[in-house]
């Protein structure tokens, strides 16, 4: 792994709420991370935590009625959130590219595999079709798709479910961004894909060195791919650090009960473990810390009124606890 | 003792409500409220007789006397308008009716039996759409003669196909729902099944197929009119009275103005509706 | 998928065999003597009656006079109009040009205004764009075509002197003025149309949107414009279609009203007539001739699925 350059990507206080008729979901609630070129990042946490948002608020690609309404992004010192929208266009898929979940969904079927790589090409680096074909299949091949030149030709239902996730990672590669978000990659693919797609997601960051924020549910994925931990709850950061250290010193009670029951690769979206209580209701959160009703340690008086803040206790080691704030 | 609610009521009422949100359906409902009572009290409306004709008073352009003008024998054009919302909703009403009594059971038999009574009846359904509508109410028209009723029939005719298709592909989809299994595997009677789980679900998209369908019919009796193919006159139909209108259109065009307006807006009344229904049904299936 | 377009040429004839023989038990059908009714215009001679009944095969039996009759049809032949004295089908194939020429404006001013409409609302759903968009729509849907017809006319020919309102030329002969003549009729069914199907074309357009793909095609940094007329657009086309093929039934069935309307000598005039004067031969020509059309019409419409789907070409 490279070493650690300065900071790519700061995201300060990210609040961005769903304005639905049934509440106002706030989805994510004031998130603040930071991540280092060449690094990787892994953002942990249940589904509804708000990781997909956080990343597509960083996108600023949050539909109605979805709203960003509050925080700043800064990347590469350029604050994300105050440029005009039709600037996000040159950013999006050039400096920073996005993976999504479900490959077998993410190319569109009119369409070949060449002519959807090829027009980020020539869109963003003003490359002639030629090159552009020819960039392409280099990338085709850099993500270990055999036959990179008849596959150019195909068309995406041709491809299985693998072979299409490595499209959508040659796509988002073929610019050569300086940030790569995969919000939970291989979470639709079966297990031995999985592997594969893993082990290439890190011979290409060993390769290229892009820093990458990885958004998963899954804790085994983070111990194998990420320098660093980001956990979540309920739309909010609560922990972060050094993977190393997390898994050796979880600090937030969420994270140990997270530790606890680790979760097996199996179905999305279901109940970690043993947590007792329910996850919070995203229209009407609990006051104070989002977790303290579900938090063995919760102090009454403090946890319930008082939402913690976000300290450093020990080096690169953020926690927003209450039990930890007293150092 | 009180009864529980019966949990149909208040589905309806749940809709109910979901419409009258729907400010599109309201306008449409209101709109067509009047259009009703129009016609119901037209006699009592009209403030002169739309058949009796005062050829001195021919073409005269709106006024406070004539609110739209007179028409070519002098007839008053608003009493003729008034009158007209009759001939409109009758034949709209009877055309659609009627082509749902027919088609709708039939589709609803062919899509849950299957086999060969499905086989015939898709045939059918299928020649008769291989006819633009038009096209299959003239040829009936061209049997029957002209006249108020054949054209409703042959309308009739002309829409039974979409009723056909309609109910067949309800009833297609709902018998492998698992509570249709069910009723059949505790061996319910087919006609009680088809009656208490089918033919609900034709409902909604019958309701509102049925607006849309009652739309087109006003818009097809003005066009059968027009070319003398519906209404005999002297009864008053907003379609006729374009095609007398039209000879006189450029020196007295409100002539065949208002009655071009008349048709509009009844047909747009029951788009409203229909448009609100639909959007109402389908907030109630996402949710 | 040359299966599936082999299954739809033979429903197509199928269909027609079916409306074959509605169209043949029309003048069986009619309350009355057929020839009497048909006849009895010109010919009140019972002699000259019995002598048409013997000559058209009225005193046959009525499954081999279907079988004569379907015969003479494979041939070519159904008859004579009777108000004319020309074989019907000559009649008809001459009229069709202008009928032909008809149905293909309406099609395009129709598909040029529906198609960027409903793009353009489905952008932006729930604003004042959607909102002028649908009612336009809704106008659209609502308006009787033949009203739409006078009025145009009378705005454009009468007051204005713009554009002619009677007669057709033909527009490979001379493109100035048989388009000059082909403008308002067009518009009238191609407004009209365009009701339906800008609905259609909005709708579909937001199922497409929403889906994962289009994201993906933002995520990439494809500017919003690409992204709705590329991306979107080529996915949305398929219901489009459909709807617009069906719709041809419509303009088939409403260019009768606006022919008359405009003087333009096409089918739609000629079935009118052949209705007034019982003229059941011709009326039987013409059907079958209508719903021939409308056949190669969706022949055509499934023809262009499998250009505009891949999916469609692998798959089938």
């Amino acid at each position: 792994m490279k070493s650690k350059g300065q900071s790519l990507l700061e995201v300060y206080d990210l609040k961005t709420y769903f304005f639905t008729r049934k509440g106002i979901v706030k989805a994510v609630d004031g998130v603040t991370f930071t991540v280092h070129e060449h690094e990787t990042v892994g953002l942990v946490g249940e589904s509804g935590s708000g990781k997909s948002v956080t990343a597509f608020s960083i996108m600023r690609l949050i539909d109605p009625p979805g709203r960003i309404v509050g925080g700043k992004i800064y990347f590469k010192g350029e604050e994300l959130l105050s440029k005009p929208l039709k600037e996000m266009t040159k950013i999006r898929g050039r400096y920073i590219s996005m993976v999504m979940q479900d490959p077998m969904t993410a190319l569109n079927p009119v369409y070949t595999v060449g002519e959807q790589m090829v027009e980020v090409l020539t869109r963003h680096l003003r490359m002639r079709k030629s090159e552009a074909k020819r960039r392409a299949i280099e990338m085709l091949e850099l993500v270990k798709i055999p036959s990179p030149e008849t596959r150019f030709h195909e068309y995406p239902h041709q491809l299985s479910g693998g072979m299409r996730q490595r499209v959508v990672i040659a796509i988002a590669l073929s610019c050569n961004p300086s940030l790569l978000i995969a919000d939970e990659p291989t979470t639709n693919l079966d297990v031995t894909t999985q592997a594969e797609i893993l082990n290439l997601l890190k011979e290409l960051q060993e390769k290229i060195g892009m820093s990458t924020l990885f958004i998963t549910h899954n804790f085994g994925v983070i111990a194998q791919l990420c320098e660093r931990v980001i956990v979540m709850y309920a739309g909010e950061a609560l922990e972060q650090a050094d993977t190393v250290e997390l898994l050796r010193n979880p600090l937030h009670p969420y994270t140990k009960a997270l530790m606890e029951c680790i979760p097996r690769r199996e179905s999305r979206g279901k109940r970690l473990g043993s947590i007792p209580g329910m996850p919070p209701n995203p229209v009407n959160p609990p006051t104070g810390c989002k977790f303290h009703p579900r938090c063995p340690y919760a102090i009454k008086g403090l946890c319930d009124r008082r939402k913690p803040k976000l300290v450093e206790v020990r080096s690169g080691h953020f926690v927003a606890c209450h039990l930890h704030e007293v150092t | 003792m009180k009864t529980l609610p019966s949990p149909r009521l208040r589905v309806i009422k749940e809709t109910a409500h979901e419409v009258f949100r729907n400010t599109n359906a309201v306008i449409g409902l209101i709109i067509l409220g009047l259009i009703i009572v129009t016609a119901i009290f037209a006699d009592q409306i009209a403030p002169y007789d739309p058949i009796v004709s005062y050829p001195e008073e021919a073409l005269q352009p709106p006024s406070f006397s004539h609110l739209m003008g007179t028409d070519d024998l002098g007839r008053d054009i608003f009493s003729r308008v008034i009158h007209g919302t009759r001939v409109s909703l009758y034949v709209a009403f009877t055309s659609t009716v009627l082509a749902i009594c027919i088609g709708a059971p039939l589709g609803m038999l062919g899509g849950y039996f299957g086999g060969v009574i499905d086989i015939i009846i898709s045939r059918i359904t299928d020649m008769l759409f291989a006819i633009p509508d038009v096209l299959l109410a003239l040829t009936v028209i061209a049997i029957l003669g002209a006249g108020i009723n054949q054209l409703a029939f042959a309308l009739a005719v002309a829409y039974t196909p979409i009723f056909m298709r309609l109910t067949r592909g309800v009833a297609l989809k709902s018998r492998e729902l698992p509570y249709v299994e069910a009723a059949r595997a505790i061996g319910e009677r087919e006609h009680d099944i088809i009656l208490n789980y089918i033919l609900p679900n034709c409902i909604p998209p019958l309701i509102v197929q049925a607006t849309l369908t009652f739309a087109y019919a006003v818009l097809a009796e003005a066009a059968f009119s027009f070319l003398a193919l519906g209404v005999k006159p002297p009864t008053p139909s907003w379609g006729r009275m374009l095609s007398d209108a039209r000879v006189f259109m450029v020196t007295a065009p409100w002539s065949a103005f208002f009655p071009g307006i008349a048709i509009f807006i009844t047909s747009m009344a029951f788009n409203l509706i229909g448009d609100g229904l639909r959007d109402a049904f389908d907030v109630r299936l996402r949710t | 998928m040359l299966k599936h377009i082999i299954k739809t040429i033979l429903t197509g004839f199928l269909n027609l065999f079916l409306i074959s023989i509605l169209v043949f038990s029309i003048i069986h059908l009619l309350p009355g003597d057929p020839i009497t009714i048909m006849f009895g215009m010109w010919e009140q001679n019972p002699e000259q009656i019995e002598f048409l009944r013997h000559k058209y095969g009225f005193d046959l039996p009525i499954h081999i006079q279907y079988f004569r009759w379907l015969m003479n049809l494979l041939q070519g032949n159904i008859g004579e109009s009777i108000r004319y004295h020309e074989p019907a089908f000559k009649l008809i194939l001459e009229r069709m040009p202008a009928t032909l020429w008809l149905v293909f404006g309406s099609m395009i001013i129709s598909l040029s205004l529906s198609i960027p409409i409903g793009v353009i609302t489905a952008s932006k759903p729930h604003s004042k764009r959607d909102h002028l968009g649908m009612i336009f729509a809704l106008i659209g849907i609502s308006t009787p075509g033949f009203w739409l017809g006078l009025m145009l006319i009378l705005v454009f020919s009468l007051y204005l002197k713009l554009l002619p309102s009677y007669g057709f030329v033909d527009p490979l002969q001379n493109p100035i003025e048989g388009i000059r003549r082909l403008l308002l009729p067009s518009l009238t069914l191609g407004v009209i149309l365009a009701g339906t199907v800008t609905r259609t074309a909005r709708s579909s357009m937001l199922e497409v949107l929403r889906l994962d793909y289009i994201k993906f095609a933002r995520l990439k940094g494809m500017p919003e414009r690409v992204v709705l007329f590329k991306h979107a657009l080529r996915n949305a086309l398929i219901p489009i279609i459909t709807i617009a093929g069906i719709q041809t039934g419509y303009l088939l069935g409403g260019s009768v009203i606006i022919e008359q309307i405009f003087g333009w000598p096409g089918m739609g005039r000629l079935i009118l007539q052949a209705t007034y004067t019982r003229d059941y031969f011709l009326l039987q020509g013409s059907i079958l001739v209508y719903a021939a059309l409308f056949f190669v019409v969706n022949l055509i419409v499934d023809l262009i699925y499998v250009l505009v789907d891949p999916r469609i070409r692998y798959e089938r």
